[in-house]
């Protein structure tokens, strides 16, 4: 069950403002800590995903967009560059579509197969990023590397993803339920 | 919205993505053939055409970030970076064409040509 925020823009921000830093702490925070045991240059677990996606199904599709794209901004003005914003931008851009598309179609997925699929495509989106600004020699060998551990990663956010999304739903509802419209 | 426990479903997708980064691994080596040239390009353009078989090491700065690139048995790599990631240094070696090591903070970009592409010059 998803919450509107659409008749109390204040709140809507201020939730969305809140939802923006969760991620963006969860961004620091993969940088910090050894979970990366893929070793591919520049990877990524994607633990602010796990934001992302709680957002679009909690919330909305709106919101969630919002909430990415706030996060890759100021990500990219703080600890980034204009090559990293592009990156995270197509990046994130891809993983969006894709929720959207399987919003339409996935209904038989679990968050498993959900995040697997959406870190494919950002990845996928990546490695555009990196053939606009770069020349398409990089495709053959990054991208294979990238999805195989996009199912790794995507897997392992997808089941924490299952674990959350459950317990998260009545919480988003009691914190909201002044303010918003249970859809 | 989506299920909370994984189904079959999930299975399918997760091989689908394999099976696709398989194809994207193996297609290419039907055609990739040894490479003769390492090409460097900088913000600025190529500043150098290399032949992979003379073993050489030297350095290219752009951006104020130096690396020290090594020529060595056929194989090209970066061996160190003043960048701050490492994504070129990490990246490995390279000798077949087509393939390419980059390092996007200095806009440098190492890649390999094949045996009929010239050398044209080679910069000191």
């Amino acid at each position: 069950m998803s919450i509107s925020l659409r008749g109390n823009p204040t709140r809507r921000v201020c939730m969305d403002a809140m939802l923006c830093a969760a991620a963006m702490l969860l961004s620091f925070l993969e940088v910090l800590l050894p979970l990366n045991v893929i070793p591919i240059p520049g990877f990524r677990m994607g633990l602010a995903n796990v934001v992302v996606v709680a957002v679009f199904v909690l919330l909305s599709p709106v919101d969630a967009a919002v909430v990415s794209f706030v996060r890759i901004c100021l990500t990219a003005l703080l600890f980034g560059s204009v090559t990293s914003f592009w990156f995270s931008f197509l990046g994130g851009a891809m993983a969006f579509l894709m929720l959207v598309l399987l919003r339409a179609v996935g209904h038989r997925l679990s968050y498993v197969g959900v995040s697997v699929l959406s870190a494919a495509a950002h990845n996928t989106g990546q490695v555009l990023a990196a053939v606009v600004l770069f020349g398409p020699s990089l495709l053959p060998s990054y991208l294979p590397l990238l999805l195989i551990a996009s199912v790794v990663y995507g897997g392992a956010v997808g089941f924490l993803l299952n674990l959350l999304i459950p317990r998260l739903s009545p919480q988003f509802s009691r914190l909201l339920r002044k303010g918003g419209k249970e859809k | 919205m989506f299920r909370t426990k994984p189904s079959r479903w999930d299975l399918f997708a997760a091989l689908g993505v394999v099976f696709l980064a398989c194809a994207l691994l193996l297609l290419p080596l039907l055609w990739q053939k040894e490479g003769a040239t390492l090409v460097v390009t900088t913000p600025d353009g190529v500043v150098g055409r290399y032949a992979l078989d003379e073993d050489r090491e030297f350095t290219v700065s752009a951006r104020g970030i130096t690396l020290c690139v090594v020529i060595r048995d056929g194989k090209a790599c970066v061996l160190r970076s003043d960048c701050d990631d490492g994504v070129c240094v990490d990246s490995g070696k390279i000798h077949r064409s087509g393939e390419t090591i980059v390092c996007a903070p200095a806009g440098v970009r190492l890649r390999i040509e094949g045996r009929d592409a010239d050398v044209d010059f080679v910069a000191g």
